[in-house]
């Protein structure tokens, strides 16, 4: 096995609030590979975004606090760089971001040009019409109709799935190879969704970039990953191959998660069996972080349950391993 | 089951562009363009488009929030648009709304107790010790602690403050409701809870429901007809089961198959509409979907397919479906 082109180890992150610290992420073991998409899942507060800001080094300390663990970009910790070392090297160059709201990460009164320009500059020291070709080649990449027109526009002229087609030409304009993508489809329309997901693919397929793809979409993520991570409560809970977990899922919360999704009038959520109540974030004591929405608790669930091989490169931190229905 | 408490018919709403320096209306935006629909008692319309298609200016139109340029809106043998204020007023009990965004559509500086007790308010003159035994049981109906009269909506998550907002549009008892993307912001086993929460107020209270939303699959799971609308124009409406399985109009296809689910291998399987929404200001001559159309022909630019009715009751607006 080659080494991996980007891996977690045992990353621990703490917030600190009035109740004291909280853990929101403790991943012991994330490996993506060059060229792969891999798929994060989890709720709203299971630590996705967080886990994002961490690669960036850009989560806001304090509350939020690196207790342990690293993150290698090719065999570098990322967590061990200086302010200046990663602002350099790392973010723009090496890694780099959508983000999730295309209304809102544009700079309203800056050009989509300048914007692009701007980038350039920060990065490569690039200038006047060097800079403007450069803008102009990758807005073409990102397939926007009437390139040089684009370039003059500002952002409020655009509509929301030319703007996420800005976003993403500013993610890649300085060569990343890793992109993190978070829940980059969220507030667009069907119809401009699939538009979107096809170019981050295609520009994936040309350009040979890895991407880490977010969302509490699994539809999206089975159209889109090669793996999957589904994120609960910070730890996760199962990985494998998209299809290993999303066809065949071994946790109770993946298979409750796949369940909620509404189907069709004569498929039947039964929610009452499947989902509890979520009761927020909890303390971690010493039993399955599941523990108490699953639906078949038993006294073995009491002990602290770690990630574990049940064939191939299927992980799952169940005892049960997939027989949760005896 | 057969008569409607709900008819629409021809409604139009158009909003005038102002230009120049005198103001003067040169354009209109036409957001509701001649939509006729039926809504009989205690069924679920699901109303699917792309952003920009006028959803929210129909509903709008429906409760008499904005005053249409043309058409008619019958609830309840009444047209809500001859009505005098008073009369009006009264009607609002039964037509209640819930809004897409429970971040905003709830006042952070009051107590959920006048959150939910502030339709009372309004509408009857309730004793406050009734209004509030009436709050604690509408909490108790949507799954919150009778505690949380006393609690402020950011002390909420977002499933839980939609659960608010439900409470809030049916303290009343209205008779028809309507959800404006009540599930939008939400994740998904949030969304699965209140779908089912509210799929058992239904049968509870025997409510009809007008919903909208952009996702395709929790209209199909939750509605018993659905309407596409495309520009401000309906294209497809009819039995939800029948058109989700066998859709007829090129871009009710298109629009369903655009979303990748679980069982999507690779995202370049899914078909995408070339182009983008057309303006609402200078809509395209003929069938508006005409331009982006895969099936479109000659006659599509110059004419508007008239709708018709195919054997399987459903309404259709396009030159080219068979029977």
């Amino acid at each position: 096995m080659t080494k991996p082109y980007f891996k977690i180890k045992d990353l621990k992150v703490n917030f600190n609030s009035y109740d004291g610290k909280k853990c929101v992420l403790d991943i012991s073991d994330l490996e993506i590979n060059r060229g792969e998409t891999y798929g994060v899942i989890g709720e709203s507060g299971s630590g996705k975004t967080v886990l994002a800001l961490c690669i960036l080094n850009l989560l806001k300390m304090p509350p939020g606090e690196i207790e342990s663990g690293e993150i290698l970009l090719e065999g570098e910790n990322i967590l061990n760089k200086s302010k200046r070392e990663l602002q350099k090297e790392i973010r723009g160059k090496k890694i780099s971001m959508i983000f999730q709201d295309p209304m809102s990460t544009l700079n309203p009164v800056m050009t989509v040009g300048s914007q692009l320009e701007c980038v350039l500059y920060e990065n490569h020291e690039l200038e006047g019409k060097e800079a403007r070709e450069e803008a102009l080649k990758i807005i073409k990449k990102v397939k926007l109709a009437d390139p040089e027109r684009v370039l003059k526009n500002y952002p409020h002229e655009l509509s929301g799935g030319q703007r996420q087609r800005i976003i993403i030409a500013l993610a890649l304009i300085c060569g990343a190879q890793f992109i993190i993508a978070d829940e980059p489809t969220r507030n667009l329309d069907v119809t401009i969704q699939a538009g979107i997901l096809k170019l981050i693919k295609n520009l994936q397929k040309t350009m040979g970039v890895t991407v880490l793809f977010i969302s509490n979409n699994p539809g999206l993520v089975s159209a889109m990953c090669d793996k999957t991570a589904i994120l609960y409560k910070g730890h996760i809970v199962e990985k494998g191959t998209t299809n290993e977990v999303l066809k065949i899922p071994k946790h109770p919360y993946t298979y409750a998660l796949l369940n909620a999704i509404p189907k069709s009038k004569d498929h039947e959520i039964d929610l009452s069996e499947i989902i509890p109540a979520n009761d927020g974030i909890t303390t971690i004591d010493d039993g399955c972080i599941y523990f108490n929405r699953c639906f078949n608790q038993t006294e073995e669930c009491k002990v602290k349950q770690n990630l574990r091989n049940i064939g191939g490169t299927h992980y799952v931190s169940c005892h049960r391993g997939g027989n949760f229905n005896d | 089951m057969t008569e409607p408490i709900l008819e629409i018919t021809n409604l139009k709403k158009y909003y005038p562009v102002k230009k120049g320096f005198f103001s003067r209306v040169s354009e209109y935006v036409k957001a509701v363009d001649g939509v006729s629909l039926s809504i009989e008692k205690e069924e679920i319309l699901g109303i699917v488009g792309e952003s920009g298609c006028g959803k929210t200016t129909l509903v709008n139109t429906i409760l008499n929030l904005i005053e249409p340029n043309g058409g008619k809106v019958i609830f309840n043998n009444k047209d809500l648009f001859s009505l005098k204020k008073k009369e009006m007023r009264e009607i609002r009990k039964d037509i209640q709304i819930v809004f897409q965004d429970p971040f905003w559509s709830l006042n952070p500086r009051m107590l959920l107790k006048d959150i939910i007790g502030e339709p009372l308010d309004v509408q009857t003159n309730l004793k406050s010790s009734k209004k509030l035994e009436k709050v604690k049981e509408m909490l108790k109906m949507v799954g919150l602690p009778e505690e949380s009269a006393f609690k402020y909506p950011h002390e909420f998550s977002g499933g839980q403050r939609q659960r608010i907002a439900i409470a809030r549009a049916l303290v009343l008892m209205p008779k028809l409701v309507v959800l404006d993307e009540p599930t939008s912001s939400i994740d998904v086993i949030s969304q699965a809870q209140i779908l089912d929460l509210l799929l058992n107020l239904k049968k509870k209270f025997n409510l009809t429901f007008i919903l909208i939303s952009h996702d395709l699959s929790v209209v199909h799971y939750f509605s018993d007809k659905i309407a596409v609308m495309y520009l401000g124009k309906l294209v497809e409406y009819g039995e939800s089961q029948m058109i989700f399985n066998n859709p007829k109009h090129p871009y009710t296809k298109a629009l369903f198959a655009a979303i990748p689910d679980i069982n999507t291998e690779d995202i370049q399987n899914i078909m995408t509409l070339e182009g983008r929404v057309p303006s609402a200001i200078n809509p395209p001559k003929g069938c508006r979907f005409h331009p982006r159309c895969p099936m479109a022909q000659e006659i599509c630019g110059k004419e508007e397919p008239p709708a018709i009715r195919l054997n399987d009751k459903r309404i259709i607006a396009c030159y080219f479906v068979q029977e």
